[in-house]
């Protein structure tokens, strides 16, 4: 079973397309990285996943089911923490756990509150007097105090400082280690995702441009240096996927197609998750473009 | 649920509450002073008596006229349900971002939105109960006395204070506060629209109200009383006609019969029978008060069941985070 799986997936905002043409599966279990630029659809798709928006067109389905949009009883079954972190700034702690005990049959007060408890965040503080990273926290105690199958995060290190930043994804690490639960999470920044997922959906233009385990994509892209005049030659027998020149010297992010060759000319090394991200949206080289990789000719079967 | 609901909204709940509060004692207060110099004055004495009491009534509008006038503004009341209760209840959630956070807890949003609009949906039905009982009892001493616009109950003054319309103004008020909140997803906008919505509507209807029942008419003596003078007919149109039922102008009547400071009620009063000058009051008697309440309500409430079914749908099925 998949944790998200859509199907040509479509949403049009009046004219504009937020996502088009978008085939993935998002493998449960797993913590997933959804990266792209700013703009690439990753919140559309995100909202479509926890039934906030509902698609233009083609079919998404959510822990083996319809989307919570389609059918509300699937609300239950995934937590949501949205990009801003949305509170109910009046309300104390205690409001917002008890706000999560009443909408949610499946709540787990004595966690929450542990859990709470444990980043020393008060009950009696009001929500809006917490700081940023605690906010970030409470709604993460919120989307998990119901116990969700399904976890989905939008953006939720964008806005904190880097020590927040930290503690934020170290919660959440720890929650995701415990087991049984799926998480999906996306950024603007690979950086933040290095660490905890591993699994990989790269969303640019609306479209997939990269989908697999963080490990064998790493495996199977190596960073090539070496003559300018020989890059063509090596697109031949591989996917050339970015290319940048200086001067006489190529620098090459393939794709391999078979092991590894051995050229003499060459200075080849493995890629990090940040290169590697970094490389596919910025496209094909200039001069020898690569296969399109669309979002359904990179879809594993 | 009904705590979130609450929780969510108490402050403006229980301001909202607190003003009316402050009113119902005002009324409750100036409603005991003006009925008491009823009887300390000897009015409703005459009026008892079916006397003509038009001196006595003079004395009353001397002292409560202004009061009795100031009723009109209550008008405004039901529309608060809509500008502080309905216009903020989603918009704000839309506005903050926390309708991404309500949507996507165990419940659906028919039913989130659903304890939203029962409590404040109730509360306001409720304020614009109590608030018409208490302006029935207000208002009551003064439905025999005439001066200037009557406060009898048929009169625009008087029926749309008390009865079960303003709860159909309310409902109708808080209804398009809500609905605005949801498809503008702002606040202050919705809160203009309601502000801008629940006035024409109010005088639209109530530019119908005179053909909810066809009027009946009653034909007397030219610048005479009515023989339904006192009975709280409201009085919908009236005309002067000639012999041959043809409309013709006060003035053309003055003219005609030479009626000015010097003549002789007499000799008038010949000159207009014998023009066959008569006076037509085209009027909806007081005891269609009760129907005529019915229609208007059931307006109001259609209007509100409209647009709260507009509010439902583009919440459950339209509404994007």
């Amino acid at each position: 079973m998949s944790a998200i799986e859509t199907d040509r997936l479509e949403r049009r905002y009046g004219r504009r397309w937020a996502l088009r043409d978008c085939s993935l599966a998002v493998p449960a279990g797993r913590v997933v990285g959804l990266v792209g630029p700013n703009g690439a659809g990753k919140t559309t798709l995100l909202h479509m996943a926890v039934g906030l928006l509902a698609p233009t067109a083609g079919s998404i389905r959510v822990l083996g089911g319809l989307p919570p949009r389609e059918r509300p009883g699937q609300l239950r079954r995934v937590g949501f923490v949205a990009q801003d972190k949305p509170l109910y700034r009046g309300f104390r702690v205690a409001d917002m756990l008890r706000f999560g005990a009443k909408l949610n049959p499946g709540w787990d007060q004595d966690q929450a509150v542990q859990r709470l408890s444990r980043l020393g965040i008060p009950l009696s503080q009001r929500a809006g007097q917490l700081s940023g990273g605690q906010q970030a926290q409470l709604a993460l105690a919120l989307a998990l105090g119901k116990r969700p199958e399904l976890l989905v995060l939008d953006e939720p290190v964008a806005n904190l400082d880097p020590l927040a930043r930290r503690e934020f994804l170290q919660l959440l690490m720890g929650e995701a280690a415990q087991g049984g639960l799926s998480v999906v999470l996306s950024s603007h920044l690979v950086a933040d995702l290095e660490r905890i997922c591993d699994y990989l959906i790269l969303l640019a233009a609306g479209q997939v441009q990269l989908v697999g385990d963080a490990d064998d994509l790493l495996a199977e892209h190596r960073m090539f240096a070496g003559p300018r005049d020989q890059a063509g030659l090596l697109g031949r027998t591989h996917t050339v996927v970015h290319a940048s020149y200086t001067g006489r010297q190529a620098t090459l992010l393939v794709r391999l197609r078979s092991p590894a060759p051995d050229l003499a000319s060459w200075t080849v090394r493995p890629v990090s998750l940040e290169e590697l991200v970094l490389g596919y949206m910025s496209g094909p080289p200039p001069a020898q473009a690569a296969p399109s990789l669309s979002c359904v000719s990179e879809v594993p079967a | 649920m009904i705590w979130v609901a609450w929780r969510q909204h108490r402050i403006q709940l229980s301001s909202g509450i607190a003003v009316l509060a402050v009113l119902a004692i005002v009324l409750a207060w100036t409603g005991h002073q003006m009925t008491s110099y009823l009887h300390t004055s000897g009015l409703s004495a005459c009026l008892a008596a079916h006397a003509g009491c038009d001196s006595f009534s003079h004395l009353v509008e001397n002292r409560y006229g202004w009061l009795l006038r100031n009723v009109v503004y209550l008008n405004f009341l039901p529309m608060l349900a809509g500008v502080f209760w309905g216009a903020p209840l989603v918009a704000r959630e839309m506005e903050t971002g926390t309708c991404r956070l309500a949507w996507t807890q165990s419940i659906s949003r028919r039913r989130w939105l659903a304890i939203k609009l029962g409590p404040f949906g109730a509360a306001a039905a409720v304020m614009a109960a109590g608030f018409s009982v208490l302006l029935g009892w207000w208002l009551h001493p003064f439905a025999q006395v005439s001066f200037g616009n009557g406060f009898a109950r048929m009169d625009l003054n008087a029926f749309d204070v008390q009865g079960i319309a303003p709860i159909g103004y309310s409902l109708f008020a808080f209804a398009a506060g809500t609905t605005a909140g949801v498809l503008t997803r702002r606040v202050l906008p919705a809160m203009a629209i309601t502000f801008a919505v629940f006035l024409p509507a109010r005088l639209w209807v109530q530019s119908l109200r005179s053909h909810f029942a066809t009027p009946l008419t009653v034909s007397y003596r030219a610048f005479g009383t009515s023989p339904r003078a006192g009975l709280g007919d409201w009085v919908v149109h009236s005309q002067i006609v000639d012999r041959l039922g043809r409309s013709v102008s006060d003035l053309t009547v003055i003219t005609t019969c030479g009626i000015g400071p010097g003549s002789q009620k007499a000799n008038v009063f010949t000159c207009l029978s014998a023009h066959g000058f008569h006076q037509i009051d085209r009027y909806q008697p007081a005891s269609r008060f009760l129907a005529f309440q019915g229609i208007e309500t059931g307006i109001f409430l259609g209007l509100a069941a409209v647009l709260l079914g507009i509010a439902v749908y583009w919440v459950t099925r339209r509404s994007a985070s």
